[in-house]
């Protein structure tokens, strides 16, 4: 089994707000979390437990009863409050402490101490399944492991901490090993950044024009792993805007993914690449885009971005959605209305996607009924029902890269905070005025998705993202 | 089979007491809903069975229109009411499809909206009708 932990930044700060204090002392805390069960990487097989922070519990400094450099006991009153709680929210527990001298390892008292904790959780909760520890160091370095319920302990494979950056801490993340491919690109963004993508797993759900950028962008910057989402096949009227399709691929009918998946192999650089031949929302790709750290989102169907939306929220994917607007005057055909890009990164707390009116309910309904019943949905449209039928969208190959471009762009801002002004949850792209802006939203009262936070980071439920699939 | 609603929907049809079933059959997921009430008085029976299509991406996407078993007509007579006319197979049952849809925006506050508002809608179009 591999163990893996998702953190909202938040959290982590609230955690080293309680735990890191001026007198270099350990202080403890506890933190309930979401679990999802992943049962076969896509690209290691193997089976994947996640766990995802959800509620942060400190423990009070007058249930310290002492505490050192290198030492707490404390007594166990929030403590057993806190494994209550996660009995009732069915969450697991992870138990928090600092190192203030930096140590990498558990010390000899944490392994002394933490079994008798970990079993004081399995005996009065139940259950098989595993609960955590973890440290956070003062410089800001965090680790820790799994303990099942025969009281083994595993460590965690990786700990993401998401939010306005992104940081990821795994064994070997200092490691130098020089890679000739991305000298020059170390030369301007570090050495660090290396290790850090050849460690990610990225989901890129279509492989369009904005996709294939996408994917060949990402993995030319060095990402490990790629997962390929999309369900369509080449044609010759794609081939001015999907990066890497022939007209031979078109001509075989071969699947976008396909073809996108051998384009970015035979580059060369290294990058493991997976495809699933589905529509994204289909239960076949669960399990799959759910083993995934991040998300970009190139598809333009709603229903696809009605899915995305959640799972960003559920599982805590950080998820760069895009999408292009090309529209025609209807009364000059020498004129445009429109020529935008858009970028929305969704995570919490961030506005979600329904929240920015960037999906139209009625066109995921009308989708739907098309992929699910397409007998009813051409007679629906017979009688004129149906508004999502158009004419093809204009589309452009410069605006499609130049989007995936701008995403990839914020990815990697908050990986190593290129940018001065920080991170970019939100950026339109004005392609006719030359300019970018960064329209905010306000979150609907009441949305279940951004506003309430009960979703965040919940991981598994029935039905799967509380919502029918 | 594990219920494809999302919870609080499970809760509110529990809580109102409602007989019903869910249905997954050709790739399509359908809330089927048994004695129905009709307004009183107004068409040839006081219940039906409801039939409601749920798409993928409820609650955040909406249902469009409902179906009802057997064919309702006016009482005292064969009229139906408007847009009742098409039969659509599900189940190894033909459903009167009631053609009313939303309207985007007004009428579905999505991720909130769910089968209590749904209901709404539906008898308002029996009282309507």
């Amino acid at each position: 089994m591999r163990y893996t932990l998702t953190l909202r930044e938040d959290h982590v700060q609230a955690l080293r707000d309680h735990l890191i204090r001026p007198d270099g002392k350990e202080r403890a805390a506890v933190l309930l979390c979401g679990r999802a069960l992943i049962t076969k990487d896509v690209w290691n097989g193997g089976p994947e437990e996640r766990f995802f922070s959800s509620i942060v519990i400190t423990v009070p400094q007058e249930e310290v009863i002492s505490h050192s450099k290198t030492h707490i006991h404390w007594n166990t009153t929030t403590f057993r409050k806190a494994i209550k709680l996660a009995e009732m929210e069915d969450l697991a527990v992870c138990l928090v402490h600092n190192h203030p001298s930096g140590a990498l390892t558990f010390s000899d008292v944490d392994n002394e101490n933490e079994p008798h904790l970990i079993k004081t959780i399995f005996n009065r909760n139940g259950g098989d399944r595993a609960h955590l520890s973890i440290v956070i160091t003062t410089d800001n370095q965090i680790f820790g492991r799994a303990w099942s319920n025969q009281i083994r302990a595993y460590q965690l494979d990786l700990i993401r901490v998401f939010g306005s950056k992104f940081a990821l801490h795994y064994e070997g993340k200092q490691l130098d090993t020089p890679r000739e491919i991305f000298h020059r690109q170390q030369l301007a963004l570090g050495k660090a950044l290396t290790n850090d993508l050849e460690k990610l797993r990225i989901a890129v759900v279509g492989s369009g024009a904005t996709g294939t950028a996408t994917a060949t962008l990402l993995s030319k910057i060095g990402v490990g792993q790629l997962l390929l989402i999309d369900n369509d096949v080449v044609e010759r009227s794609n081939l001015s805007r999907l990066h890497g399709a022939t007209a031979a691929d078109a001509d075989a009918g071969k699947f976008k993914v396909d073809v996108l998946r051998d384009y970015i192999a035979g580059s060369g650089i290294g990058t493991r690449v997976r495809v699933l031949k589905e529509w994204v929302g289909s239960p076949n790709c669960h399990d799959a885009i759910k083993s995934c750290d991040i998300v970009f989102g190139c598809t333009d169907d709603h229903s696809g971005r009605i899915f995305l939306n959640r799972l960003a929220h559920f599982y805590l994917i950080p998820t760069f959605d895009m999408g292009i607007i090309i529209e025609p005057d209807p009364n000059d055909t020498t004129n445009l209305l429109a020529m935008q890009g858009r970028l929305t990164v969704l995570f919490p707390p961030n506005p979600c996607l329904l929240c920015r009116g960037e999906v139209i309910p009625k066109l995921a309904t009308e989708e739907d009924q098309k992929r699910n019943d397409p007998m009813g949905y051409e007679r629906l449209k017979d009688e004129a029902y149906v508004t999502g039928e158009k004419n093809p969208s204009p589309a452009v190959i410069t605006f499609t890269t130049e989007i995936a471009t701008v995403a990839v762009n914020e990815f990697i801002n908050r990986i190593i905070g290129f940018k001065k002004k920080g991170s970019e949850n939100s950026i339109m792209r004005f392609f006719d005025r030359g300019e970018d802006h960064k329209p905010g939203a306000k979150k609907r009262q009441g949305c279940p998705i951004c506003f309430d936070d009960n979703y965040w980071g919940l991981g598994d439920v029935q039905p799967f993202m509380d919502q029918t699939n | 089979m594990d219920s494809f609603l999302p919870k609080r929907d499970q809760e509110y049809l529990k809580m109102k007491g409602l007989q019903y079933s869910e249905v997954r059959n050709a790739n399509r997921n359908a809330l089927i809903i048994n004695d129905y009430p009709l307004p009183k008085g107004k068409f040839n029976a006081d219940f039906t069975t409801l039939l409601i299509f749920i798409p993928q991406g409820y609650n955040d996407a909406h249902p469009d229109m409902f179906y009802c078993n057997p064919r309702i007509a006016f009482a005292g007579g064969q009229n139906c009411p408007a847009q009742t006319e098409g039969i659509v197979p599900f189940n190894n049952i033909q459903w009167q499809q009631w053609s009313r849809h939303l309207n985007t925006g007004n009428d579905w506050r999505p991720g909130i909206d769910g089968i209590e508002s749904y209901l709404q809608k539906v008898n308002q179009a029996f009282r309507t009708a």
